[in-house]
């Protein structure tokens, strides 16, 4: 038999990603945005981590999902949102975005924080992918799993209030 | 529509924010734990697997949600003929995986039902997987469910366990395994039956608790359906010939009915299997 390890003979199936693959893949490519969304890095990995054992637990659903990452991330943020709500963090919110971006990016203007952390989560959200990753429309509601229009109105909204309480 | 001057502070907050990392083995860990769970609420599944002689094994996966249709491994082309038993032989996909001297085969799922399946009950799928996983699980669990160079005919999975015919001479058996975890190994659960009639097994390998299955099926069956004492009926696919239903929650099936049909609906057999081992005690 001209069998061959880990190659296919003949007609092909090709081996479906493994989550292992995907976990390396889409971590950090979640995490990123939803730290800067919730402002909590620490609790972002903690989130991320959380919705990949979700993940695994019903892998074969997920996998086949148009948008894998799209339902690691809204997962995730529906998770890290209620962890917050729960130990009323909220309040700490500014400090910690501002202590973030003191420690590392100096020339942020300071207004910023306070005025992203004042956005309702789910304009957050949108603004972060939108103005900090360039995510385009269509990708940002896939992620998100909300329609174009929606993404549209919030970033709107979001971005009306920002320049507002930063004064531009 | 975004302001350079936002959407530059928008990026320098992001650059400033720490990287972490995740930690893959403690998220598979507790994977592992959480599907168990699922798995433990959900209550029983069911597998078949076909092969010649016998055999089966158990797993689980009712309300595992809507199935996955079998894919159509290798169908409308060429396909190897492997010999699952004495002179009982089974197609197969033409790809073989081979690791550490033992060959994994993939099997092929039956004629696609072309009758509303609707009014049959619960399906439990078996669902064809990545044969890839049994070399991977044959390093961990350290050979093939005969000995250690058993060669297998993989069926599919079955919620989290992976159902397989054993293709050492004469042992015309079903295996499933289960991978249990990091420190657990990997349970596995094979039967031996008489070939042609459904076959009854109580495992002593928690999580895979009774079982019941039918291999090999007459040729061209596309559905199979099971009905227990209780009146549940639940049906599946064959893949390889074989069907393959196993309760998870410690209990038993009782007397249970099997009637095989084809792809138009019409029966080709029945049979019947009845409770086995400590299942006979069973209020």
């Amino acid at each position: 038999m001209d069998a061959v390890a880990g190659e296919a003979i003949g007609d092909v199936v090709i081996a479906p990603p493994t989550f292992e693959d995907f976990y390396r893949r889409s971590w950090v490519e979640v995490y990123r945005p939803l730290a800067a969304t919730i402002g909590d890095p620490d609790l972002a990995a903690e989130a991320v981590d959380e919705a990949m054992v979700r993940a695994y637990a019903r892998w074969r659903k997920v996998r086949e999902a148009e948008n894998p990452e799209g339902w690691i991330y809204r997962v995730a943020l529906r998770w890290a949102i209620d962890r917050l709500r729960r130990r009323q963090r909220e309040r700490r919110f500014e400090n910690r975005l501002a202590d973030v971006a003191s420690t590392r990016e100096p020339e942020v203007e300071p207004g910023l924080w306070p005025a992203l952390a004042a956005l309702p989560v789910e304009q957050r959200a949108v603004v972060v992918l939108a103005a900090a990753y360039d995510w385009p429309e269509r990708r940002i509601a896939d992620t998100l799993g909300i329609r174009p229009g929606t993404v549209k109105s919030r970033l709107h909204r979001g971005l009306e209030r920002l320049r507002r309480e930063l004064g531009a | 529509m975004i302001d350079e001057r936002i959407r530059a502070q928008m990026r320098g907050f992001v650059a400033g924010m720490p990287e972490r990392y995740g930690r893959l083995e403690t998220v598979i860990e507790r994977g592992r734990r959480r599907r168990r769970l699922r798995q433990a609420v959900t209550g029983f599944g069911v597998v078949v697997a076909v092969g010649a002689t016998i055999g089966l094994a158990g797993l689980f996966g009712l309300g595992a949600g809507p199935a996955r249709d079998p894919a159509p491994v290798g169908a409308g082309r060429a396909v190897r003929v492997v010999e699952v038993a004495k002179g009982v032989e089974l197609r197969v996909a033409p790809r073989v995986v081979e690791s550490e001297g033992w060959r994994v085969y993939q099997a092929l799922p039956g004629p696609p039902p072309r009758f509303d399946t609707d009014g049959l009950g619960q399906e439990i799928p078996l669902i064809p997987g990545d044969p890839w996983q049994f070399p991977r699980l044959g390093r961990s669990w350290g050979g093939g469910p005969g000995d250690s160079t058993s060669d297998l005919v993989y069926l599919g999975d079955l919620g989290e366990a992976k159902i397989a015919l054993d293709l050492s001479p004469g042992h015309g058996t079903v295996c499933a395994f289960v991978e249990m975890g990091p420190f657990d190994g990997v349970t596995s659960v094979c039967s031996i039956a008489e070939g042609g009639e459904p076959f009854s097994v109580y495992a002593h390998a928690p999580p895979i608790g009774a079982a019941v299955g039918w291999t090999p099926l007459p040729e061209g069956t596309s559905v199979v359906v099971l009905r227990t004492a209780d009146g549940a009926s639940f049906w599946q696919r064959p893949v390889g010939r074989t069907v393959f239903f196993v309760r998870v929650d410690g209990a038993c099936f009782g007397e249970a009915t099997f009637t095989a049909l084809d792809a138009d609906g019409n029966v080709l057999d029945r049979g019947r299997v009845t409770p086995v081992g400590p299942c006979r005690v069973t209020p």
